[in-house]
């Protein structure tokens, strides 16, 4: 009970949060735009531009620690760093973002939703109080006539009407509560948790839709829908303009624009929402941009020449418009580094990767040699003079002597268990003779009947060995432990630059691909880039590995 | 002689054995050495630990193996603190002589590791119980069914056969009479189909090849 106590007023406090942060949110974006909207024709807008972006990382951000400290859900952050200093790359990075564009579509929702939420939230919990106190302070309501519905508050028994009301409010707040909280954080989690792009597959945290639209929006209806609703009412304006005594200063030029650029703001949502990356959405704002320029220049002409000509004063709006589209195009133009500096990262990343699974399988080699050299030599040093004390207590001292010979055996069971532990760290008979000769000591340990079948030239890198190695052992006990009878076969093939690893039984099948040994096959084996398929049907399992091992 | 490049290992061994009536009459660190004592001194046996320097990986028993080809019948004690049972193969192909692979903790027990090399001196052989354990699990793996012919009792015996053991040996280790042992033994190479050998080597050697045949 008191835990779902504390939940709820988690949520609430979330909610109260996510209102406040929501009045930030408001003022964020309509100063931000206004002020790139406004500077646009200027070449200032870059660095207001770049300013504004950065402003929006921030505020959004406090969006994210407010569901990680108080909702308990932490949303990560993935946003593109600009490889290059200077004001014209980073707004170009910027807007190639696409989670700029998510914090921007996440201030503009959330100014709106995120107070509405707050307020709904109090509003409930407020008149949850105040009608469950009511017997308290309802009698102090002045006037005769103070009435709460057909009750009228000046009876004590009345009053009683108000905690009676305020249980199933109560009910009400708490589950409505949790309700909104979930959907705020669900949409905090959409616009502003990291997706990862690219082949590792999306990334985005697994939360549950809260249910399908009422109705399904249906652009190629509602754009049409949207320009006949603006003409027709720009065509009244309009008319009404000429029946109002027309000539003076043509008005409608205002309600016109309005329209207009209402109908670009609708055409260029839904072709952003069809955008998967960055530079996608940069071509639609040109592209809309365009559009709206043209038409705005249209209809400018239109007005001008309707007022009869004269001083071709469209000339000014269209240059100032001409500015930031051509800044635009230029961006669109430029072929963006950021794939190049992406692709220098990834080379970055392989590299020391490569470095780090090499460094790991010297030092188990180094690891296994030390226990050797130390810890076991001592070991078998200390039998040996145990068993010379032995030999010397054996006749007169038998007592003695059978109890120096427990000792031994003590050690000597210590060092077969290193011996074991060494075994399994870096097996010494693969460091010694290679993958080859460590496989078929394998398949003569295992208790499945194995064969082993490979070509394998030479000596291969230390961590491609240890790695198919593993992958063999791995493989045989998973048969010796689902499948005793079966028999296994091991092939070892290296051709073309790969290594290949294929167990196969036969089985009864049923391996699980997630399984804990497999599963961990496969992270020691996407550490070397290879590829690990398992496939197990009722005539038998395999385990197919590809390990690439260079030239 | 002595082939051990731990010191400490090499100091005890070479204690114990003089404790024991056993002269050691030289040592070596490394497989050059080897070759070279066994060339110059002519030791009776050499014991030799698989892992050596430079390479710490099996150039003990290359050099051993190298040593039994320029002085065949040389009698020789592999020491390793590994058991590979390629490793065995490869000793006992080298041929002739007393052959033996022991790990090195049974040298700890004294009057066994003792016995040991008197047998491998003599021409014998001197398997460890691991390494025989090795091969019977791999031979029932590969074809189980011909070895669960046998009785527990055989298989015991059949193991003490593999690790060299005379039957003499192997009644005291089982604590039966020596009858009972030559039944047991005549039981198995009947079961197993081998012809049975007239000395004990040569037992040890059809054993060993039975087992390794799987």
């Amino acid at each position: 009970m008191s835990a779902r106590v504390r939940r709820f007023g988690r949520e609430l406090a979330y909610l109260t949060a996510g209102g406040l942060t929501s009045y930030l949110a408001l003022v964020t974006w309509t100063v931000g735009l206004s002020l790139v909207a406004g500077l646009a024709v200027l070449i200032i807008a870059i660095p207001v531009a770049v300013t504004v972006a950065a402003a929006f990382r921030w505020v959004v951000e406090l969006d994210r620690q407010n569901a990680r400290i108080i909702a308990g859900a932490p949303i990560g952050r993935a946003y593109h760093r600009s490889a290059r200093p200077g004001l014209w790359p980073r707004m170009q990075t910027a807007l190639r973002d696409r989670q700029f564009w998510r914090d921007l579509g996440w201030l503009l929702l959330h100014s709106v939703v995120g107070q509405l939420l707050a307020i709904i939230a109090l509003t409930f919990v407020a008149t949850t109080l105040a009608t469950l106190t009511l017997p308290v302070w309802g009698g102090y309501i002045p006037g005769d006539a103070a009435h709460w519905g057909p009750l009228p508050l000046g009876e004590a028994r009345a009053r009683w009407a108000g905690p009676a009301v305020a249980i199933p409010l109560a009910a009400i707040t708490v589950w409505l509560t949790g309700l909104m909280a979930r959907a705020e954080l669900w949409l905090a989690r959409w616009l502003l948790g990291p997706r990862a792009a690219g082949p590792a597959g999306d990334a985005t945290p697994a939360a549950e839709p809260l249910g399908a639209p009422a109705f399904r929006y249906r652009p190629e209806i509602a754009i049409p829908m949207h320009g006949v609703v603006a003409f027709v009412v720009g065509i009244t304006l309009t008319l009404i303009w000429l029946v109002t005594g027309a000539g003076r200063s043509f008005w409608p030029v205002w309600p016109w624009f309005a329209l207009l650029t209402t109908i670009a703001v609708h055409v260029l949502l839904v072709r952003a929402a069809r955008q998967q990356t960055g530079d996608g959405m940069l071509r639609v704002l040109l592209r809309t941009g365009i559009e709206f320029a043209v038409g705005l220049a249209l209809m400018l002409v239109v007005i001008w020449a309707l007022a009869g000509g004269g001083y071709f004063w469209p000339v000014w709006p269209m240059l100032g418009m001409a500015f930031p589209l051509g800044v635009l195009a230029l961006m669109v133009a430029t072929p963006w580094r950021d794939s190049e500096a992406l692709a220098q990262r990834v080379d970055v990343l392989t590299r020391t990767r490569r470095d780090a699974v090499d460094a790991q399988a010297a030092e188990l080699r180094r690891i296994e040699r030390d226990l050797h050299d130390g810890a076991q030599a001592r070991l078998v040093a200390l039998t040996m003079k145990l068993g010379r004390v032995e030999s010397r207590l054996a006749a007169e001292h038998p007592d003695e002597a059978a109890l120096i010979g427990d000792a031994r055996a003590d050690a000597t069971a210590a060092i077969a268990e290193l011996r074991d532990l060494a075994r399994g760290i870096a097996p010494p008979v693969l460091a010694d003779r290679g993958l080859l000769a460590a496989v078929q000591a394998l398949a003569g340990r295992s208790p499945v009947a194995t064969e082993v079948r490979g070509t394998i030239a030479g000596r291969l890198p230390a961590a491609v060995e240890n790695c198919a190695y593993f992958v063999c052992a791995e493989a045989l006990t998973n048969v010796a432990k689902h499948a005793p009878g079966a028999r296994a076969t091991v092939e070892l093939e290296q051709a073309g630059g790969e290594l290949s690893v294929r167990v196969s039984d036969d089985g009864p099948g049923g391996a699980d691909p997630d399984g804990g040994g497999i599963s961990g096959l496969s992270s020691r084996v996407s550490a070397l880039d290879g590829r690990l398929t398992v496939t197990s049907t009722a005539q038998g399992t395999t385990i197919d590995v590809g390990l690439p091992c260079g030239s | 002689m002595i082939a051990e490049d731990h010191a400490l290992l090499r100091e005890g061994l070479v204690a114990l054995l003089r404790e024991n009536g056993i002269e050691v009459c030289a040592v070596a660190g490394d497989g050059d050495g080897l070759l070279r004592i066994v060339a110059g001194h002519k030791p009776d046996l050499a014991i030799c630990d698989v892992r050596l320097p430079p390479g710490f990986t099996d150039e003990g028993l290359r050099a051993a193996i190298e040593a039994r080809r320029r002085q065949p019948g040389l009698a020789i004690l592999m020491l390793s603190q590994y058991v590979e049972p390629a490793y065995t193969a490869e000793l006992l192909a080298t041929g002739e002589g007393g052959v033996g692979y022991l790990l090195k903790e049974r040298v700890g027990d004294i009057p066994a590791f003792l016995d040991a090399l008197e047998r491998v001196a003599a021409g014998g052989t001197a398997l460890d119980r691991e390494v025989v354990s090795e091969l019977v699990r791999e031979r029932s793996a590969a074809s189980g069914d011909e070895l669960a012919a046998l009785t527990a009792r055989e298989r015991e015996v059949l193991g003490l056969m593999a690790e060299g053991r005379s039957n003499g040996a192997i009644a005291r280790e089982l604590v039966v009479t020596l009858g009972a042992v030559e039944k047991h033994v005549s039981n198995i190479f009947g079961k197993l189909g081998l012809a049975a050998g007239s000395d004990d080597h040569r037992r040890v050697l059809a054993v060993l090849a039975y087992l390794r045949a799987g």
